[in-house]
């Protein structure tokens, strides 16, 4: 019988046989590290596998997404979590404008293999620019792939 | 700009022919060789290049202002849709340009077009961009030249990340160590990205050099609408050296670039160049500057070209005569007839290929609409269009 997890406790695991995997995947947002996210998604992970590659990033959203575009260039796979959905905004041409069409505009010579992990739902207090829906508009851009996990079922597209 | 005790005014002086102290010059206007220069950071840049080695940079920015002219000509005839003209930076762009070593990796905006060619990238690849005929096809893993970017700024941060990962792969602390160098212009450090980058970089002490030609305008907006300081001095505050260079002389760029990405690849971290030039042309072929400078200012700028002051040294110095300079015009002249010649042989696109390449693996959706599409102009089949 399979185990029975949280999603957390599920993108945790799924995140750290990641890493274990693939020597080149990197954890990296805000509090992910000693904190292990605010979510707990990430918790333990810098412990076992390091500052390099669990990385505490500086608080800035579009500074998390554009250097993991850099890092996936130069061959690695960043997988970024963005604090709250309703804070992704700052970082929408970088994922808009910059990761959706680098392959299509190097015609396939440049590629972005990166995650972009941002939190929705759940029943925590927060103000009302905290938690704002995004994945509407997130699902506009052509030229990359949102799979939403829930409880019930895990629609992708 | 009102004049305040708190900011210093950023041009005034400069622009009247004065360079500022901390303006790093090995070449004057008229062609004189500065032996030494010292940079507002502290250290003393020179340069040794041999005879052979004037001339070909003399070559470098005759080739690269003929070229640049030709895709100027080449829009107003309608067979490109828009030009960046780089006119008046040629200095700057072959100075950092030739700077590089190979192993290093360059971020471009959307007007290095002297750093391709110094990188070896057929001229014709950002020609093929602005005629809509593809997104700029060089292979930046070949070349070590990214994709251009239009959106200002974002190339920061991707330069940034890509720098970090050089770290990570232990690619610093040697002298094959590699570097990043990422351009941007003087509007973009108003730009979140930008700051972000250099954030990101001074943190993670990242192999960057930040090259940013203050070429002092965004589009019509003059530098004074972007800053109250100059911008090399920004790099303080964010906690890694900056320094000014007199970007239309190409041997006192050579060496502050040279300098800075050898200190990226051997692990100490970001560099900001200000490169001090002028766009001497329009923003793009859509721009009119007319309606936001004065003649006399461009003119002022006119007597500090990069190029006159070359030919001036080396004429000085009696390492070039009639028959080199008349050479390299000839030279100039067949590479663009050549490109001309290529570019109005381009063929279209084929409408299909929009659908080529927007997944990795391809996508369920997109190729659902390929065919739709495809049929759409298969209705056409024997019609005149």
């Amino acid at each position: 019988m399979a185990e029975k997890l949280t999603i957390g406790k599920a993108l945790n695991a799924g995140l750290r046989r990641a890493l274990e995997h693939d020597p080149k995947v990197l954890v990296m947002g805000e509090d992910v590290g000693k904190l292990g996210g605010v979510f707990r998604i990430t918790d333990g992970l810098q412990k076992d596998f390091g500052e390099d590659r669990v990385i505490d990033t500086p608080l800035a959203e579009s500074g998390i997404i554009g250097t993991a575009i850099g890092l996936a260039i130069r061959g690695y796979r960043p997988v970024c979590e963005i604090q709250f959905d309703g804070f992704v905004y700052p970082a929408y041409d970088q994922i808009v404008s910059q990761v959706a069409k680098m392959h299509f505009r190097s015609q396939g010579k440049v590629k972005v293999p990166m995650v972009i992990r941002i939190p929705f739902g759940g029943a925590s207090a927060r103000s009302s620019t905290t938690p704002s829906r995004p994945r509407r508009t997130s699902r506009t851009p052509p030229a990359s792939r949102w799979w939403r996990a829930a409880r019930r079922r895990t629609r992708t597209r | 700009m009102a004049k305040g005790d708190r900011g210093a005014p950023v041009r005034g002086s400069e622009v009247a022919g004065e360079p500022a102290p901390d303006f790093v010059q090995l070449l004057t206007p008229d062609g004189e060789r500065i032996e030494k220069s010292v940079g507002a950071d502290g250290v003393e840049y020179s340069v040794e290049f041999t005879d052979e080695e004037y001339r070909e940079l003399y070559r470098d920015l005759v080739v690269i202002r003929r070229l640049d002219a030709e895709a100027t000509a080449l829009q107003r005839q309608g067979e490109l849709g828009i030009w960046a003209s780089l006119l008046g930076q040629e200095a700057a762009q072959v100075g950092s340009g030739r700077a590089l070593r190979p192993q290093d990796m360059a971020f471009p905006t959307y007007r290095e077009h002297g750093v391709l060619y110094c990188r070896g990238i057929d001229p014709i690849m950002p020609l093929s961009l602005y005629r809509g005929i593809d997104q700029g096809a060089w292979d930046p893993n070949e070349f070590k030249v990214n994709m251009y970017t239009i959106v200002i700024g974002a190339q920061t941060l991707h330069a940034t990340g890509y720098a970090m990962g050089i770290t990570k792969d232990g690619k610093v602390g040697g002298d094959d160590g590699e570097a990043v160098i990422c351009y941007f212009g003087d509007g973009a450090t108003s730009q979140g990205d930008v700051n972000e980058a250099f954030i990101w970089s001074s943190v993670f002490h990242a192999p960057i050099v930040f090259f940013c030609q203050n070429n002092q305008y965004a589009i019509s907006e003059p530098i004074e609408k972007q800053t109250r300081i100059p911008l090399y001095r920004r790099a303080d505050g964010f906690g890694f050296p900056g320094l000014r260079v007199d970007g239309n002389d190409v041997l006192a760029t050579y060496a502050v670039t040279r300098a800075a990405l050898d200190n990226a690849r051997h692990g100490q971290g970001p560099t900001l160049i200000e490169a001090y030039t002028y766009r001497m042309g329009a923003h793009t072929t859509t721009d009119d500057p007319t309606r936001y400078r004065v003649a006399s200012e461009v003119e002022e700028w006119q007597a500090k070209d990069p190029i006159a002051r070359v030919r001036a040294f080396v004429e000085k110095q009696q390492i070039a005569d009639a028959a080199f300079f008349a050479e390299v015009d000839e030279q100039a002249k067949q590479e663009s007839l050549h490109l001309r010649e290529r570019v109005l042989a381009m063929p279209d696109p084929h409408p299909l290929t929009l659908f080529d390449n927007v997944y990795p693996n391809g996508s369920p959706v997109v190729d659902a609409q390929r065919e739709r599409f495809a049929g759409y102009l298969d209705s056409f089949e024997g019609s005149a269009h």
